[in-house]
């Protein structure tokens, strides 16, 4: 079996000086799609920071694409999150700048020396969204569910390992959000990139059944039935 | 990419270093002057009425080859009616036509080296020669030398004090505007973070902007301290002549040097401690 992208042992998750999550043990193999449950303020959003070391681990052993996440250092870092695709509610593009110009920004930041690879890669994930034409388009101009397209197109610019996704679809409504889901679902297993995906819209279970973890209570349960 | 904060920046920047500038000129003057006044310090040597032509030639002889004679100088003698001539030049009257007895006695004049010029060396240099025969008497500007290093050294102090307080008041300035700058782009920072840029890739267009803004500061600054000095010098000729604006240039050229630095590492520091900062908060 693969060595899997996340391993966490025993974790213990904090927000600040508070734990928010206890005793967390969590395995995402490569490729697998996993759905993270939970009310807003559950813990959801600190677990996943604990994944891409925005915030430090503490308690616990954790693993994430090979990094242990005890031992890391600020300099190892960079090297973390360039196997990581990450995307937000928010959309978080430079509203100062075109969608190419956005996505040359961060292969530019994670050292995509030459121009012509840079405009080739950019071609790729925005064909890959289905959204070519966006290249020149300002951010604002496109609508939300175009800007969320385009944020995944940008978590996917480095071949991530694991694409963390923390309520992509807030902002949606409901068959923009089903789209956006699916695309993500189709891109991920092309690229064989973990997903994981957190949610408090229980209606895109419905839809897209996949192994799903529910955050309640400050412990981390596996829902074999997560459909009520 | 241009918001006023960073035009305050380079103003105050350059208003800084000219300031600096300009003590820095201050005090080189003054030093200039000090130094100018000390070489030009004359002993004046009264010879006795009835010295002897030996006495006197023996004295010239003592004194060119004393070490309190200024080196590639020689001591000048200068007899009572050349000295009442030019006292007659000097007072536009004629006593040498009164037909009286010439009041002024021959004299011997040298200069000291500059390490001579203080009083108490002055008080042995005068006695020293006072004890040779046919000597009269030895003046010297008591005390004057004197008082131009202590305000030259008082002048220096406080130019140091006022160099230090601007620098600290520009290093702040500076801080200020980069942590503005950074919190203003923090959404670009920590995209960048997110994405895996590493720190120098985060702050390379900070240091740029950090080079090219402390250049253009120093530059201005430098064309600032010219055009005073130009301006100063046609106002009062006198500067001209104590210097050949070699000085100036010299200046100009070290605080725009000074700017680039000053910026680059207050900006250098300013980015690291932001994006430390932001590491420690969370660790």
């Amino acid at each position: 079996m693969l060595e899997p992208i996340v391993r966490l042992r025993n974790v213990t998750v904090h927000r600040g000086d508070r734990p928010v999550l206890r005793d967390v043990n969590l395995d995402v193999a490569a490729g697998e799609f996993v759905y993270l449950v939970g009310r807003t303020g559950s813990g959801k959003s600190s677990l996943l920071k604990t994944l891409y070391a925005d915030l430090p681990l503490r308690e616990g052993s954790g693993v994430v694409a090979g990094h242990d996440l005890r031992k890391i250092k600020r300099r190892n870092l960079p090297a973390l999150r360039q196997r990581l695709g990450i995307v937000f509610q928010e959309v978080n593009l430079l509203t100062d700048r075109s969608v190419a110009e956005n996505l040359d920004f961060v292969l530019r930041a994670t050292g995509w020396r030459r121009r012509e690879e840079r405009g080739r890669r950019i071609n790729e994930v925005l064909h890959a969204v289905n959204l070519p034409a966006a290249r020149d388009v300002m951010p604002y101009a496109l609508s939300g569910g175009e800007q969320q397209r385009i944020a995944f197109a940008r978590a996917l610019l480095n071949k991530p390992a694991l694409v963390i996704a923390d309520e992509v679809t807030g902002n949606l409504d409901h068959e923009t959000s089903l789209e956006t889901l699916q695309l993500m679902r189709e891109l991920a297993r092309k690229n064989n990139a973990a997903i994981l995906f957190a949610t408090h819209d229980r209606r895109l279970l419905e839809h897209y059944q996949a192994r799903t973890l529910r955050c309640k209570d400050g412990v981390i349960t596996s829902l074999e039935n997560p459909l009520p | 990419m241009h918001t006023p904060n960073k035009f305050y920046v380079t103003v105050s920047l350059a208003l800084v270093l000219f300031l600096l500038g300009l003590t820095a000129y201050w005090a080189y003057l003054a030093d200039d002057i000090t130094r100018k006044f000390r070489e030009d310090l004359d002993v004046v040597v009264e010879l006795k009425a009835d010295h002897t032509m030996e006495e006197r030639r023996q004295l010239l002889a003592y004194l060119t080859q004393s070490p309190f004679n200024q080196p590639l100088t020689l001591p000048k003698f200068l007899d009572k009616e050349a000295a009442l001539t030019s006292l007659d030049r000097e007072l536009a009257s004629d006593l040498a036509a009164l037909g009286l007895n010439n009041p002024l006695l021959d004299v011997v004049t040298f200069n000291v080296p500059i390490d001579y010029s203080r009083s108490d060396s002055l008080a042995v240099v005068a006695a020293a020669v006072k004890s040779r025969e046919g000597v009269d008497d030895v003046y010297y500007q008591k005390g004057f030398a004197e008082m131009l290093a202590v305000n030259a050294r008082r002048v220096t102090l406080v130019v140091g004090g006022v160099v230090l307080l601007l620098l600290v008041i520009t290093g702040i300035l500076i801080h200020n505007t980069v942590r503005l700058s950074l919190s203003a782009n923090r959404l670009l920072i920590k995209t960048q973070e997110l994405v895996g840029a590493s720190w120098g890739f985060i702050s390379r267009p900070y240091l740029w902007r950090a080079v090219w803004q402390g250049l253009l500061a120093g530059l201005l600054a430098a064309a600032a301290l010219s055009g005073t000095w130009y301006g100063l010098a046609n106002y009062l000729p006198e500067i001209r002549s104590l210097e050949d604006g070699l000085p100036v240039l010299v200046i100009c050229g070290s605080i725009t040097a000074l700017g680039v630095l000053i910026n680059f590492l207050s900006y250098y520091i300013g980015v690291r401690r932001y994006l430390r900062l932001r590491i420690d908060d969370l660790y």
